[in-house]
């Protein structure tokens, strides 16, 4: 089977990026003076999410991040998943690249993570280091 | 996809192994704006988090075998005129991380005080050991 890294070559060549609709607003509740962080999908991971046949399994990454450095890794050698929709891969990414502490493990009562379209995001940057999460919910 | 075995490289006078050409291509590379955290394009990043004004992380889709791997970084500025003291560069030695790394970007001031912000493009490539 091939590497990821060789999977991820071959779907560059082959796929148009996709630049996604949605972004994840998250806050660390370790850090309460730091803004919110906005994480933006890359238009060419999401590109191979939606083609399939790419990307490991997210119980792999989940699995390694126990795994110490210079240990052997799961995720560059595991089976690849089928195609995604676009909020699969957005939940996909939440999972592997926010700490599990923020959408698994926090506690609170506080809203400390969002998905939101795109169109949400301030793009005023005046006050970017003020940024934190509305917390008023829209009931329908 | 076919696969090309071959142990040694020549243009017909030098000749190196294969491994000079496979163990020293860039793993991970970008460009970027820090503003919103967009990439213009990439390969083997996942996602860019914007953590605040001239602070990015970038997310590896296939993780680097440790922390030790070497960084390369640069910035420039959206408009034609570059300035001399402008920079991106590794946020902290904390931050460089198997699965990810944090950029700062800016530019210094008179006291080569860095002064953190979003006025410029970044990019950055990776060269180590995949995991």
């Amino acid at each position: 089977m091939m590497h990821l890294w060789d999977r991820l070559a071959e779907a560059k060549a082959r796929l148009t990026p996709v630049q996604s609709h949605y972004r994840v607003l998250f806050e660390n509740p370790e850090d309460l003076d730091a803004p919110a962080a906005v994480l933006c999908p890359d238009p060419n991971w999401m590109a191979a999410a939606l083609a399939g046949g790419v990307l490991p399994p997210i119980d792999t990454y989940l699995r390694d991040q126990g795994v110490a450095d210079g240990e052997p890794k799961e995720h560059p050698y595991a089976e690849p998943i089928g195609a995604m929709t676009e909020e699969e891969a957005i939940e996909y990414l939440v999972m592997k690249d926010i700490p599990p502490q923020i959408w698994r493990d926090y506690k609170g009562n506080r809203c400390i993570l969002k998905i939101v379209p795109v169109e949400m995001i301030p793009s005023d940057r005046s006050f970017r280091n003020a940024w934190k999460i509305n917390q008023e919910m829209e009931l329908a | 996809m076919s696969t090309l075995n071959v142990e040694n490289i020549s243009d017909g006078a030098d000749t190196i192994a294969a491994g000079y050409v496979v163990h020293g291509s860039a793993k991970v590379w970008v460009s970027f704006t820090p503003a919103g955290a967009t990439a213009f394009d990439s390969f083997n990043v996942a996602s860019l988090v914007d953590n605040g004004a001239g602070d990015t992380s970038v997310n590896f889709t296939n993780a680097m075998a440790n922390g030790n791997y070497v960084q390369v970084s640069e910035a420039e500025h959206a408009n034609a005129v570059q300035a001399a003291d402008m920079t991106c560069r590794l946020r902290s030695r904390a931050d460089r991380l198997a699965a990810s790394t944090r950029l700062s970007t800016g530019d210094s001031d008179a006291a080569k005080n860095m002064d953190v912000n979003d006025n410029w493009t970044s990019a950055t490539a990776i060269l180590g050991d995949l995991a």
